[in-house]
């Protein structure tokens, strides 16, 4: 287990009249290796929570514990926790500041004060695993398009090498194909590498395909925490939460509903095609249902 | 960082102050800041604290809140303070080492302490109660008579408006880099005075980008609405004054008044 939350509330600007509870009796363990989507409506704390995570933001009350160790602890380092848990904010490109992007992946590296080759290495490590071609790590990171941009920032976090990997909308403003490009070299990240990742995101189309557990967030507590089917099987309760379920899995829920003998828990195409032609095929046999 | 810059920010509350014309707030600033100065002795502070406790209560605006943006101010005070205790020549009261304090120093320390206070809290006030935009709306209108003399008037108050908007904005945004790069392992309260300033680069240089993006963006939606500077233009909430507002100007005249008399007449202090 990498990171436990225990009983953690968190209100912004206690002090003020604008005073709004963020987290509620949050409850939760991120385990090594899963690849972790994490679901909620706009402001339903799902920001918030993340930062509990390596530290920006201390609960108001509760535990965050890395490994054990609460993150309150005077004995935690906080930039040994911020490289362990690497953090990309939504639209990271905004933090790029350095005159290449070599140099700029090579920031968080420096900040850890390991020796010159070391940081060469993770640097072309990073910038290899996120697909940024070499011909571009002399150019000025404002030079590069959007979707290159955003990969040298993550490449930056990358290079830190944290076990657990969170990604704030990491596809927030990319077109379709560059989307899809990302989440790939997400998941490519997280099968080869073993990397634990927690991917958040309001989109439920964007992260069923990818995500092992999904964590789904509602008005600061957590809703859900399963599989994606399981999940999903809570079609109304998503939708009543402002979520969406994927088209596949509503069309599923519909034919249950008409009477059809199929699994509402399925969540990618194919396998929806396969429910299908298994559930006609049935039919067939049995004209009874 | 958001609770140290509580400083010109406005806070949010339903009390007369907040629903006052922006004018009559403006003007009542300047001459409370003139009554101020009118000040000399005892009696006159004591004008500006009864006038300035008033309005504190009249806002419903917390003191905790207000002594909050204190804090960035404070390093100012004391430094006044201090020079003003140590270098007024005078009767001498105090002495130790190379350092003396003389009666004059004390109470000029005393009275440029409450000066500053009175001046910061009193004018932290008026951005407490009143938006950004209602800000501006009133300064235009107070500086209208400008016009006359082609002065911009309406194009200072827009960028005025534009750059107090940008405020909040551009603090969530540091917030929000700050938070990244220390995602990234950096740090910006360690260090000597040159790695602090060094360290701030990853700071800045984002900022710097991110608002130059946004004013091209504003620029480029103000053109596309149409926006052509403040000839024939008309107001979505023209200013009105209401009784209270008179009441306002009423108070206002009075402590003016009051300030005058107290200045140019002296009573003699009852102890």
């Amino acid at each position: 287990m990498i990171i436990e939350l225990k009983d953690v509330n968190y209100i912004y600007d206690k002090d003020s009249t604008m005073s709004a509870v963020a987290l509620n009796d949050i409850n939760l363990q991120i385990k090594e290796g899963v690849f972790y989507a994490l679901i909620g409506h706009t402001g339903s704390g799902k920001s918030t929570l993340i930062q509990h995570m390596n530290g920006l933001i201390r609960p108001t009350s509760g535990e965050v514990l890395y490994k054990g160790v609460s993150v309150r602890d005077r004995q935690m380092d906080m930039r040994e926790l911020r490289s362990r848990v690497g953090l990309v904010f939504q639209y990271p490109e905004h933090q790029l500041f350095e005159t290449t992007v070599y140099e700029d992946v090579a920031f968080g590296p420096k900040n850890l004060k390991l020796d010159r080759e070391e940081i060469d290495t993770r640097v072309r490590e990073a910038l290899t695993l996120t697909g940024v071609d070499e011909s571009l790590w002399q150019y000025s990171p404002f030079e590069l398009s959007g979707g290159q941009k955003r990969r040298v920032a993550i490449a930056g976090v990358l290079a830190m090498k944290p076990e657990l990997l969170i990604l704030d909308e990491p596809t927030a403003g990319l077109d379709p194909a560059g989307r899809n490009d990302l989440l790939n070299v997400l998941k490519r990240l997280h099968d080869t590498e073993g990397m634990t990742m927690i991917l958040v995101s309001h989109s439920m189309e964007d992260v069923a395909g990818y995500a092992e557990r999904l964590i789904v967030m509602n008005k600061g507590h957590i809703e859900y925490e399963d599989t994606p089917s399981e999940v999903f099987r809570h079609a109304d309760r998503l939708r009543e939460m402002g979520l969406s379920v994927p088209q596949v899995t509503d069309v599923l829920a519909r034919l249950k509903a008409a009477g059809w003998p199929v699994d509402d828990g399925v969540i990618t195409v194919s396998g929806a095609a396969d429910e299908i032609v298994r559930a006609l095929k049935e039919k067939r046999q049995d004209p009874q249902i | 960082m958001k609770d140290r810059m509580t400083l010109g920010q406005y806070y949010q509350a339903d009390s007369v102050l907040h629903r006052m014309d922006p004018r009559v707030k403006l003007t009542g600033t300047i001459i409370y800041i003139a009554a101020l100065f009118l000040a000399k002795d005892l009696w006159g502070y004591l004008l500006a604290t009864v006038f300035l406790i008033a309005v504190i209560a009249l806002s419903k605006v917390p003191v905790r809140f207000m002594l909050k943006g204190m804090r960035s101010i404070a390093f100012l005070i004391i430094l006044t303070v201090v020079f003003n205790l140590f270098m007024t020549p005078g009767e001498e009261i105090l002495r130790f080492w190379k350092l003396h304090i003389t009666r004059e120093g004390l109470i000029l320390a005393v009275s440029m302490a409450v000066r500053l206070t009175y001046l910061i809290v009193g004018s932290n006030i008026m951005t407490l109660t009143t938006t950004p935009n209602n800000l501006t709306d009133g300064m235009e209108s107070l500086l209208s008579p400008l016009k006359v003399l082609h002065a911009p008037v309406h194009e200072v108050a827009m960028m005025m408006s534009i750059a107090l908007r940008f405020i909040p904005i551009l603090m969530e945004e540091t917030d929000k880099i700050m938070k990244a790069q220390m995602a990234r392992g950096a740090s910006f309260d360690e260090g000597n005075l040159i790695e602090r300033a060094k360290s701030m680069v990853p700071l800045l240089v984002p900022l710097f980008v991110s608002a130059f993006r946004r004013a091209g963006d504003l620029a480029l939606a103000m053109e596309a609405r149409g926006y052509r500077g403040g000839d024939n233009r008309t107001r979505m909430k023209p200013l009105h004054y209401a009784g209270r507002d008179y009441a306002g100007y009423a108070v206002l005249a009075a402590l003016l008044a009051a300030a005058i008399v107290l200045r140019t007449v002296s009573i003699p202090l009852p102890f």
